[in-house]
């Protein structure tokens, strides 16, 4: 009797927890599909390629987890979690979306960047896509910043955000172009490297009112992987292009030309 | 004929002059299609009086007593806007005849091609007015190194940021909790009721459709004993409200000898209005709440 008790509790539980236990019986889990190597995510984040597809420590983890800020011209930053079978999903999930948080909270306020709001959210956790593909970055982005000093002292920073069509160092030669925060276009340009970190660039906006060449180096690291591109305009008026920085932090590190 | 070329001329250089201006750069940049066609200017902000600034000739003798005698706040107002264009660096005194307010109305004047006589007209105090009023970013002075700014700086500016954040939602919460506890109570009481009707009827059932699946999964039945516990989550305002994700905990057994279920409802809810868009997911299920929170646009007042 002792045993037919114990096992109706066991079969009871089991069957009465399996609906809160499981997030693949999630109402709102949706079948956006399983992540791939050459999706465009990984290949703009390396590091993390390696770390998902490559290092044999976490691309075996039982657990993993990517969160990004969306929607996608946000997404400059990513937070991907690995750990075994003593972290759950859930824990893994929400140290990804921590992880994000606190590094977009680091760099600063990106307002004067985006006109819209830049939220961290998981977009990849054990091998799924929780949210749409076609919400997910395609290209690169990042916040962008113009230092231009005119030739009576007057210096303009002009804020938005930046989109480039390919990988620094993986393709020669690389088209951008920089929007206003209100996703208006004002400026393209190339970024050519000459094999390695560095290279030269050119810019245009507005139609060429403002059009500038010089030279660009990739830096990685602290405070964020970005690049910095010094140039000047026909007249030798000087121009700095930040990409990959919020407008504070690159007012900060170049905004003294 | 030759003095008209020559005057062709000057236009040509002052316009070129003028298309690379950096307030011309940042009108452009907030507005790139009034400047796509890369020729002329957009207009900057009308400068009553002094438009162009191209000194109109001389017919009388220019007023630069109203303005000295303008009311103070008018005449604090100008040292003002020069300090915007870093123009002065002086006192806001309403003195705008002292050393260095004459010198930065003359550094002004010299940079829109006007007489630098230290000292406005009334449309030029207008226009100096207008041309504060349009600069959206300070001058930023030349670094006397480019070293770049110490890291420590800037987590340091960081973190404070972070605690003031930290801070500003702590107040935003403590307002909230009254209508947040309120709005759990009322759930609470619902929730109570549709476990005794075996999750069949009351308010519930219609306002988070995935919630019979999930109930009836529990195995909880029907229960006028279900002990009920619940913690707000999160709230905040959403773009069709507010938004309420609430924690349930359901236990049948009084002693809590048997587990207790978790379950997250999450709602938005308007003046008059009850709760809408429900939704209800495992505790387990950061993804899927995250993916609600997303699609209401929750601004957290919470967390």
């Amino acid at each position: 009797m002792a045993l037919r008790r114990l096992l109706l509790s066991v079969l009871f539980a089991v069957v009465a927890g399996a609906p809160f236990a499981a997030p693949a019986q999630s109402p709102f889990a949706s079948p956006h599909g399983n992540v791939e190597r050459r999706d465009p995510l990984f290949l703009r984040y390396a590091e993390m390629y390696d770390r998902y597809f490559e290092q044999t420590e976490t691309m075996v983890a039982a657990n993993k987890a990517i969160a990004i800020p969306m929607p996608r011209q946000c997404a400059f930053i990513y937070a991907d979690e690995y750990a075994r079978n003593q972290v759950s999903e859930r824990e893994v999930q929400e140290l990804a979306l921590g992880r994000c948080q606190r590094r977009l909270q680091e760099l600063g306020p990106i307002g004067e960047n985006y006109g819209f709001e830049c939220r961290c959210q998981l977009v990849v956790s054990n091998d799924r896509y929780l949210v749409p593909r076609s919400s997910l970055p395609d290209e690169a982005y990042g916040p962008a910043s113009i230092f231009f000093r005119d030739d009576r002292g007057g210096m303009a920073r002009l804020n938005g955000y930046a989109r480039y069509g390919a990988l620094i160092g993986r393709n020669r030669s690389v088209t951008f172009t920089v929007n206003n925060p209100r996703s208006e276009q004002a400026c393209d340009g190339t970024l050519t490297t000459g094999g390695g970190a560095s290279g030269e660039f050119s810019l245009s906006c507005f139609g060429g009112r403002l059009a500038a060449r010089g030279t660009f180096q990739s830096k990685t690291g602290q405070p964020n992987d970005h690049i910095v591109a010094r140039g000047q305009t026909q007249r030798n008026l000087p121009v700095v292009l930040v990409i990959g920085l919020p407008s504070q932090l690159a007012a900060g590190h170049y905004g003294g030309i | 004929m030759r003095a008209l070329a020559v005057t062709a001329l000057l236009v040509v250089i002052a316009g070129q002059a003028a298309a690379q201006s950096a307030g011309d750069m940042e009108r452009c940049f907030r507005d790139p299609r009034a400047c796509a066609g890369g020729g002329a200017a957009p207009a900057p902000a009308p400068p009553p009086g002094t438009g162009g600034v191209a000194a109109a000739p001389a017919a009388r003798a220019p007023d630069h007593t109203s303005v000295l005698q303008a009311p103070e706040a008018e005449r604090r107002k100008l040292q003002e806007s020069l300090k915007a264009l870093d123009k002065y660096a002086g006192p806001i005194d309403g003195n705008l005849q002292s050393d260095a307010s004459t010198k930065g109305i003359a550094d002004w004047q010299k940079g829109k091609g006007l007489p630098p006589t230290g000292k406005l007209t009334p449309e030029e105090a207008r226009a100096l007015n207008a041309d504060a009023a349009n600069a959206p970013i300070k001058r930023i002075e030349p670094a006397p190194a480019p070293a770049p700014a110490p890291a420590v700086s800037t987590a340091a500016a960081n973190l404070d940021a972070l605690k003031a954040a930290e801070a500003k939602r702590a107040e935003r919460r403590k307002v909230a909790e009254p209508k947040a506890q309120a709005a759990l109570d009322l759930l609470l009481a619902d929730m109570k009721k549709y476990a005794a009707s075996g999750g069949a009827d009351g308010p519930l059932a219609g306002e988070f459709k995935d919630l019979k699946a999930l109930y009836a999964a529990t195995g909880l039945g029907r229960s006028s004993t279900l002990r009920v516990s619940g913690t707000t989550e999160d709230y905040g305002a959403s773009k069709s409200g507010v938004a309420h994700v609430v924690e349930l905990r359901l236990a049948a057994d009084p002693d809590a000898k048997k587990p207790a279920y978790c379950v997250v409802l999450a709602w938005n809810s308007a003046a008059a209005a009850g709760r809408k868009d429900g939704a209800a997911v495992p505790c387990g299920d950061v993804a899927g709440l995250e993916t609600w929170k997303t699609s209401q646009g929750l601004r957290s007042d919470w967390r």
